[in-house]
């Protein structure tokens, strides 16, 4: 039994550490890409792990896109990553300032590419 | 996204595994003698079954029971080292082959173990199995940038040791070339020398370097020396009188073997990469006619009001905006910044991503420029895409050299950190060190900026202007 608590500990200490500063800051590396699209693919914004970008301001270009496409029939700012809860050392993120991505609606590239065969453009490449 | 992802998987692993890396450690130190220890001619061809036959009467002798009793108050042995001959593969060396394994052993330099040793069997010209130890201490950027990995273009040192652990030599190479040849340190003398001969000067430093050996709990500290000579004249050689002779061959330049890294397969994912030519380009729809140029370098600090390299925003962020405004009010504006095209590798290709409307920062610069300023900065904004580096050139030195390109002088983002790595080391405050890198930083660049305390240097935060897009 005290083994069991002691292996308990050792894994609640390691989700706090590597969701703690210094360790989290290195989430740069291996962290989520936060990625955000729209449903035709003409807005495009990534978080690149904060390099720069932030939810924030993803959400602030697509208002700027918005105001430049009105005519658009979906003006919704969908999330290109799925939800892994199990990304122990992403935790961090669910109670952070940015949670609100999470609450997004996803939406996948080959709807976005369906999308735009829909509307007769060209599919995205690399 | 399935290579992103396994990257993503490794590198997780890696941290994991460093947190749970508990080892206990007591140190040692061992002198070297300077006798010379005949090397390898590696003329011969020798089987794993010929090891393993030599390793079995190895652990039938005295000596070998004596060392495996002892710990590490007698000679170094073989018997202390933690490998598999299973592991075993042959390395094709000189005329006839060597067989390598790695060993537990790690390399410890700056509280960071990140070098590694191999035990290299050979066989002499008499038949007999021998064995040097090799050690190998990647320079720190370059672990980083291969993650971990050894490649042709290695750079760090290769210590080799005999069976006695006496240090016989190696090479400190730059980029898999060979930059100085590495000797015991008892024949080093903390002195500059000049040898002449017709119309060559040579001018050699020696210098000395460190780190601790780590295996099955020993610890060795180890204190070698090298040779850094500059030849004013390309016929003489460095002075290597100090080095066994068959050192100079390119023998060792050729070992470690040529490391292929597997192909990538990258799938089709969406990026905001975007082609910085076509959103140059677009200044040119606007008249130059009495037009006014504005150039403004936007910073968004790691750990904000500190030259910090990683902190709440991560690593941080350097973009430029730039904009053109024509006599008739016109204007556009494109704000750009510099990203690596794969965040999980130190060294990858450059791309150019549209910060515009996205970008928070915190220290702005802006910069009035003439016509022929700024066409150069978006000359070198649209031209080819640099190789993105971690350290030596990210988004920090790109603004920096394009700033340089229109004749505006940033202060250099570049500083010595101390960077924090999770090693596990319990020895260490939680579990982690720190090593010294040289970097361009984008808070050193923001700080430089706020200490120049100049007119149009903006400390207060802001978002990045939306950018006209592409033309």
């Amino acid at each position: 039994m005290k083994g069991i608590k002691i292996v308990l500990l050792v894994i609640a200490v390691i989700i706090l550490l590597v969701n703690l500063p210094p360790i989290r800051w290195f989430n740069y590396f291996y962290g989520e890409d936060y990625n955000y699209i729209n449903y035709n693919g003409e807005y495009y914004c990534g978080e690149y792990g904060g390099k720069g970008s932030s939810f924030e301001g993803c959400k602030n270009k697509f208002n700027y896109y918005l105001e430049k496409h009105p005519e658009d029939v979906d003006q919704t700012i969908y999330r290109t990553f799925s939800i892994k809860p199990w990304q122990f050392w992403e935790w961090f993120q669910y109670v952070g300032k940015d949670r609100g991505r999470f609450r997004l609606p996803y939406i996948s590239v080959e709807t976005v590419q369906r999308n735009r065969i829909k509307e007769n453009k060209p599919p995205l490449k690399d | 996204l399935g290579y992103k992802s396994i990257t993503m998987y490794k590198k997780s692993l890696l941290i994991i595994f460093c947190v749970l890396c508990l080892l206990s450690c007591r140190k040692d130190t061992m002198q070297y003698g300077d006798e010379a220890v005949n090397t390898a001619p590696f003329k011969e061809h020798l089987s794993v079954s010929e090891v393993k036959a030599w390793f079995n009467k190895e652990q039938a002798s005295p000596a070998y029971k004596k060392a495996l009793s002892s710990g590490s108050n007698s000679e170094f042995s073989i018997a202390r080292l933690d490998f598999d001959l299973d592991s075993l593969h042959s390395v094709k060396a000189g005329d006839g082959n060597v067989l390598e394994t790695n060993t537990g052993g790690q390399l410890k330099k700056s509280n960071f173990r990140y070098g590694f040793r191999k035990l290299v069997f050979y066989k002499d010209s008499a038949g007999s199995v021998h064995y040097n130890v090799y050690e190998f201490l990647p320079e720190i950027k370059y672990y980083f940038r291969s993650a971990g990995k050894i490649n042709n273009d290695f750079t760090g040192d290769i210590l080799i040791y005999d069976e006695h652990y006496q240090l016989r030599g190696g090479e400190k190479l730059v980029g898999g070339k060979l930059a100085a040849y590495i000797y015991p340190v008892q024949k080093t003398n903390e002195t500059v020398s000049a040898k002449k001969s017709t119309a060559v000067i040579t001018t050699c430093q020696n210098q000395q370097s460190n780190y601790t050996i780590y295996e099955n709990g020993e610890a060795i500290s180890v204190v070698y020396g090298y040779q850094v000579c500059t030849t004013y004249y390309i016929q003489d050689a460095i002075d290597n009188s100090h080095m066994p002779e068959d050192l100079g061959g390119g023998g060792l330049t050729n070992y470690p073997p040529p490391y292929t890294p597997p192909p990538l397969n990258v799938t089709f994912n969406p990026t905001p990469k975007i082609d910085p030519k076509k959103f140059m380009d677009c200044f040119g729809t606007l008249s130059d006619a009495n037009a006014g140029y504005e150039v403004k370098v936007l910073v968004q600090e790691a750990d904000p009001g500190t030259p910090n390299p990683h902190g709440e925003n991560f690593v941080g962020h350097v973009a430029l905006s730039l904009t053109k405004t024509a006599a008739n009010g016109q204007s556009i504006t494109q704000v750009v910044g510099f990203y690596p095209s794969s965040r999980s590798n130190v060294l990858s290709q450059g791309e150019i991503h549209d910060n515009g409307a996205e970008m928070d920062y915190n220290v702005s610069a802006t910069f009035s420029v003439d016509g022929d300023s700024f066409r150069n900065i978006i000359e070198y904004i649209g031209g080819q895409t640099p190789m993105y580096d971690l350290f030596d050139f990210n988004c920090s030195s790109f603004v920096y050299y394009a700033c340089m390109t229109g004749g505006i002088q940033l202060p250099s983002p570049n500083t010595t950190y101390g960077l924090t790595i999770p090693t596990g080391d319990p020895m260490t405050p939680m579990g982690s060190s720190q090593i010294d890198i040289n970097m361009d930083v984008p808070g050193q660049l923001g700080a430089g900026l706020r200490a120049s305390n100049q007119p149009n240097v903006n400390t207060n935060s802001g978002k990045s202007s939306p950018s006209h897009g592409p033309c």
